[in-house]
């Protein structure tokens, strides 16, 4: 099996992504140069928020979705040994999504859809853009559907033997992305389309800022499943060990899957529709899943720790300097854990009830946004896609060098440019804001770290920049040829025989059925049963 | 009995002061009766507006505003206001009520759906105004003017109006208006409370300049 379709498959979703990326860093370093009102030649309004809002949806929506849609196909046919499921079906889910990704860029780029790439109504978009919206998810439910379907063809096929590590987590992925998507389907096609269509007139912001954070907070997790996945599946090997517990990575799949669902109301602490029980309900579960991340950096750095000893690595930290630092996947780790740490310390700040009152719309937020998704989940992105261009286009990669910096950079642009970023989220500077110069005694405290932000910003810019670059030689310009497939990491310990509930999802999705009822059964339910004045829930 | 007397005269201020601004309020079905207008019968009934806001709903006289392009939601509340008397003027008060609500959507959808005016690009630079528009004055706790009337100053839904081509001396009386309390139509006195801390001097220039802008 040559895996050319799959090859094909997977590069064209990935070139979508890369290409997302690109685009959105331009813009994100306009931004920060016309936020800092030290350019009074490209200050504009109209064009920040069009551009806040377009970058937002590259990055968060476009770049993430096609890159897990690749990089799935990809896992799945190369670890099960399968080839991709229905061609035709395949294609056209790339298709549909594509297509919504460009209707929805007509009224972001015309600045007809500054909706800041939330779904927060009474802010409304051209309909375009929500209509393009639904048909991005749609297309990527053709990939749900495709990774189930050859999940349950190896199952059937082999019976009782465990799913190979990495497929599992794919399908964790495209299950969990199923019932995160949910509820932003249903405030799109049941509120905003209507609403921006003009059928219905009123519109209740209440019950679509609860429909949107039934996914604004699982959606995290979707974007980082792929790099948890590469952390358990593929680093260990990459940096010439094993896997510390294939049984602990399938532990923390499931806790990621089960329990980053019921906990988006800490999106909501200051809002005011819902109860604050509901709100604490939530706050503890957000708390609980923190638990398979601490499960995953205990698993992760314990396979880095057997890699580095097997590699003559001695002593307490010795096996740290053993590691492979020039290798792109090994590095990448390193340094999104160190984020990890940093983010993860932030994360637990806005998750506490109490203190998310101090930060909660500063600039903090957009600081921690950057730090765990920009740093830690798109850091192993890139990790990845140095391993696996190779793989995909037959070519060695143009620079292995070229990558390590490029990895280097992005980190420590990322931390000068986030650091700065919390303080200034302290310092009281609200967040999606298009000037900062409203008070001059507090904007004057905040100019020093506006400087310092532009200056991670164009080292992010720069490494950007060497991403493509390195990609774009390696498929297009060298002449050598390269053979080689995706390895993945054996567990130390092999596993031959696994329960039940370790190797499929049907004990599972009841449990997040009857998680799901209870976190936002009622708090859904009550906009249909309360007296409200003025807004009809679903504008009837 | 005394307790209460003075009690009562305590409360007077309260219950002038809790005369609402406006009695427009922007519910679905009031937004959906003015998208409901007519223009062919604003049209008509425009008949009598000529005169002094012009054939084309561009005015000519100093101190009489332009109408065309000018919001519909606006042009309604403000109609609206002058048969409620929450903004008076004489002629336009007396005019105003011989209006049924129906004619007041008609003749706000006719001036809507007409170009807006717009006098000419002026050589003048009017700094001051520039800087409250584009700023604001944080001193004064004055927001920029463009966040409410919009960077092209074209204003913006709900019923802020669009500024931009509209003549200054109208421009100029409004804001004095304004200052003084003259005209006091504004929800939550927005343009009242900026208003009284602009000097004539900024009034004026801010009247140019949005005169000047297209």
């Amino acid at each position: 099996m040559d895996n050319a379709f799959e090859k094909k498959l997977a590069l064209s979703h990935f070139w979508v992504a890369f290409v997302a990326f690109a685009l959105a860093c331009l813009m994100g370093a306009y931004q920060m140069l016309e936020r800092s009102g030290f350019f009074k030649v490209i200050e504009s309004r109209e064009v920040y928020y069009a551009s806040v809002s377009t970058h937002g949806v590259l990055m968060g929506f476009v770049l993430t979705t096609f890159f897990i849609m690749g990089f799935s196909y990809y896992v799945a046919a190369s670890s099960l040994k399968l080839p991709v499921w229905n061609k035709t079906f395949a294609w056209t889910g790339f298709g549909v999504a594509l297509t919504g990704t460009v209707l929805a860029a007509l009224p972001l780029l015309g600045g007809a859809a500054s909706v800041l790439f939330t779904f927060y109504p009474p802010m409304q978009a051209h309909p375009l853009f929500y209509i393009g919206a639904t048909l991005l998810v749609v297309g990527s439910w053709f990939w749900v559907a495709s990774m189930i379907i050859m999940y349950m063809q190896w199952k059937k096929a082999n019976p009782r033997l465990p799913v190979p590590l990495a497929m599992f987590a794919t399908t964790a992925n495209a299950i969990l992305w199923l019932w995160t998507s949910v509820g932003v389907a249903v405030e799109v096609l049941f509120q905003l389309i209507p609403w921006s269509l003009g059928w219905i007139d009123t519109i209740d912001p209440g019950l679509a800022r609860t429909l949107f954070a039934w996914t604004l907070h699982p959606i995290v997790y979707f974007w980082l499943i792929p790099t948890y996945t590469a952390f358990y599946c593929l680093v260990p090997k990459q940096a010439g060990g094993f896997l510390f517990s294939d049984e602990m990575a399938r532990a923390a799949f499931i806790l990621l899957v089960v329990f980053s669902l019921p906990i988006g109301f800490h999106h909501l602490y200051m809002d005011p529709e819902q109860n604050h029980g509901w709100k604490i309900l939530h706050a503890i579960g957000t708390f609980v899943v923190t638990l398979p991340t601490f499960i995953t950096g205990f698993t992760v750095i314990a396979s880095l720790e057997i890699a580095g000893r097997l590699r003559g690595g001695k002593g307490l930290f010795g096996w740290i300097a053993a590691l492979p630092w020039n290798n792109p996947m090994v590095l990448a780790i390193i340094l999104g854990l160190l984020m990890l740490i940093f983010g993860g310390f932030g994360g637990l700040v806005n998750a506490s009830y109490a203190m998310n009152a101090m930060v909660h719309n500063t600039a903090w937020i957009s600081g921690h946004f950057h730090l765990i998704f920009g740093g830690t989940t798109i850091i192993m992105y890139f990790g990845i896609a140095y391993y696996f261009w190779p793989v995909l286009t037959g070519k060695p990669l143009y620079s292995n060098a070229l990558a390590t910096t490029q990895l280097w950079t992005w980190f420590i642009g990322m931390i000068i440019m986030t650091t700065p970023w919390h303080i200034l989220g302290l310092l009281g500077q609200p967040r999606r804001i298009d000037s900062v110069n409203y008070n001059n005694l507090l904007t004057l405290s905040w100019e020093p770290y506006e400087v310092t932000m532009i200056f991670g910003g164009m080292i992010l810019l720069y490494s950007a920049g060497l991403l493509i670059y390195n990609l774009a030689k390696t498929q297009f310009y060298a002449t050598e040829t390269y053979s080689g497939e995706v390895e993945y990491a054996e567990p130390i310990h092999k596993v031959t025989d696994l329960p039940n509930y370790l190797n499929s999802f049907g004990l599972w999705n009841c449990v997040i059925a009857v998680f799901m009822l209870i976190a936002f059964g009622y708090p859904i339910l009550q906009f249909f049963t309360m007296e409200t004045f003025g807004s009809s829930t679903w504008g009837f | 009995m005394k307790k209460f007397i003075l009690l009562a005269i305590f409360c007077l201020p309260l219950t002038a002061a809790a005369q609402p601004a406006t009695q427009v309020a922007w519910t679905a079905e009031q937004l959906n009766f003015v998208k409901a207008g007519n223009p062919e019968k604003g049209k008509e009934l425009a008949q009598t507006c000529n005169g002094c806001h012009g054939v084309s709903g561009i005015s000519s006289m100093p101190g009489t505003p332009s109408l065309a392009g000018q919001l519909p939601t606006y042009l309604y509340k403000q109609l609206q206001d002058y048969i409620n008397a929450s903004r008076e003027q004489a002629v336009m008060s007396a005019l105003a009520k011989t209006l049924s609500k129906q004619d007041v959507a008609d003749l706000a959808a006719w001036f809507a759906s007409l170009p807006p005016a717009f006098q000419s690009n002026s050589p003048m630079v009017y700094a001051k105004a520039e800087k409250l528009v584009k700023n604001g004055d944080n001193q004064r706790i004055i927001p920029p003017c463009e966040v409410c009337h919009a960077s092209n100053g074209h204003g913006q839904k709900i019923d802020i109006p669009g500024l931009s081509g509209q003549n200054a001396e109208y421009l100029a009386t409004m804001l004095k208006e304004f200052k003084n309390g003259g005209r006091h139509n504004d929800i939550y006195s927005r343009m009242r409370s900026i208003a009284e801390t602009l000097s004539d001097e900024e009034i004026a220039e801010l009247s140019f300049y949005y005169q000047s802008k297209k």
